[in-house]
């Protein structure tokens, strides 16, 4: 007997468009990946296994949802690259080069996919954060990868606490992204300049007493 | 709000492989089903990849320089009370080890700050790096022991060489357990390390006496040119 209708996987008729979707829709799983084996060929390798393999297991029936290829993806990219790194013990030593990662930055696909806006969405992120030591739970759980329970007691926080930054940070930095090009803070400048300007023009009209009123708009928006 | 402080501690968990393999498998199974999960994912590792790009652009010393220069305006007996408490934070850690085992021995009340990560894994070649010494903050020493020294617990050394060769201990640190990143950590205060020649050394902390690993390194004053 056929399965019904809904869990029949979608055909995979262009897999060079899933590999693009990969791209486009993943950016941090492949800025993880380059992040941790610091070689963007390495990189591009591990996605691209993790890809394929993802689009077999389409294929084939394994994955039922298509909407799920994004966690098989992610399972899949993953796994891959723990077994690299258990095989390659032979990095670099260096000065954490990884925050370096030099010679990926002019690459156009990251422009394509916004990770140069990253950095800014959470430069403001923070610069909006009231609380040094908001921020300094920030950078400790995501950037130095240390422990819930050990940023709340060194910091004296409640897990609540914790919980409500993150979640705050996370949305404001979401919201960051999507409204990239004008931000919030700019907008209200443009509002600001507007009604200057605005009143400039009124107080001009009332002194030019019989000229046409003065019609000044300020555009901005949301890209 | 607790749902999503949650995911967010759980995704990390996974991410650095803190979990346990029975909690692995649920969240892999719960990834695999759930399409929400994996967009916050992909959001949390954009935040993260964000910050390291911000770390590297210098971000953090520059924020920690402007949190030092607005207390200015503070009257001066409230600068005079934060002078003697910055003096008595000064002088504590000079009695202090100058290499723990974790970030939380270090001090009772103040958070240290990590100003950075040196990670050493042993390489076929033999160049030895430059890294630059951080004007303030803790410095984490992340060490991945050859598999031939794999013991339960491990002893980290932190080794000066001055210039006619001889080799001073400055700090040691043990009972040091293997992380699940696969390193063995150790932390130091950047402000008592100087410009020079050192070796870190991780070795089995055991009573037999055993092979160490050694990794040399130097290390260079902020903005000073590398002497290769």
């Amino acid at each position: 007997m056929l399965p019904p209708k809904s869990d029949v996987p979608a055909p995979v008729t262009d897999p060079v468009s899933h590999l693009t979707a990969v791209y486009r829709d993943y950016p941090g799983l492949r800025a993880l990946i380059l992040r941790r084996v610091r070689d963007p060929e390495v990189a591009a390798d591990i996605l691209q296994d993790a890809a394929v393999t993802t689009l077999e297991k389409l294929r084939s029936g394994e994955i039922a949802h298509p909407e799920n290829m994004g966690g098989y993806l992610y399972r899949v990219a993953l796994n891959h690259l723990r077994n690299h790194r258990r095989k390659d013990r032979t990095g670099v030593s260096s000065a954490d080069a990884l925050n370096e990662l030099r010679g990926t930055e002019d690459d156009p696909e990251w422009e394509r996919v916004g990770r140069p806006q990253w950095a800014e969405a959470a430069r403001r992120m923070l610069e909006e954060m009231p609380a040094e030591r908001d921020r300094e739970l920030l950078v400790r759980f995501y950037l130095n990868d240390e422990e819930k329970e050990q940023i709340c007691q060194e910091l004296k926080l409640s897990r609540e606490h914790f919980n409500r930054v993150i979640f705050r940070a996370r949305n404001r930095f979401r919201e960051l992204l999507e409204h990239r090009g004008f931000w919030k803070g700019d907008l209200l400048t443009l509002v600001a300049i507007g009604l200057i300007l605005g009143q400039a023009g009124q107080a001009m009209d009332t002194r030019n007493s019989g000229t046409t009123p003065a019609s000044l708009s300020i555009q901005g928006g949301v890209r | 709000m607790i749902d999503a402080g949650r995911d967010s501690e759980r995704m990390q968990d996974y991410m650095v492989g803190r979990l346990s393999d029975d909690e692995h498998r649920a969240f892999e199974d719960r990834l695999v089903r759930d399409p929400g999960l994996v967009r916050k994912l992909e959001q949390s590792l954009r935040l993260t990849e964000g910050l390291h790009q911000l770390r590297a652009q210098g971000h953090f010393d520059k924020a920690t320089s402007r949190a030092r220069g607005s207390r200015i305006w503070l009257p001066i007996l409230a600068a005079a009370a934060i002078t003697g408490l910055a003096l008595f934070l000064w002088l504590q850690p000079r009695n202090s080890p100058l290499l723990t085992a974790s970030l939380e021995s270090r001090t009772a009340d103040v958070a240290p700050w990590v100003a950075a990560h040196f990670t050493f894994v042993a390489v076929r070649a033999s160049s030895t790096p430059d890294l630059e010494l951080p004007s303030g903050g803790v410095i984490e020493f992340r060490a991945a022991p050859a598999t031939h020294l794999t013991a339960s617990r491990y002893r980290m050394t932190l080794v000066q060489q001055d210039e006619a060769g001889s080799l001073k201990p400055v700090g040691a640190a043990a009972g040091l357990a293997l992380s699940a990143d696969g390193y063995v950590h150790g932390y130091a205060d950047a402000a008592r390390l100087g410009p020079g020649r050192y070796v870190l050394r991780i070795e089995p902390d055991a009573e037999t006496p055993a092979t160490a690993e050694t990794f040399p390194f130097n290390l260079r004053a902020h903005g000073a040119r590398p002497t290769r």
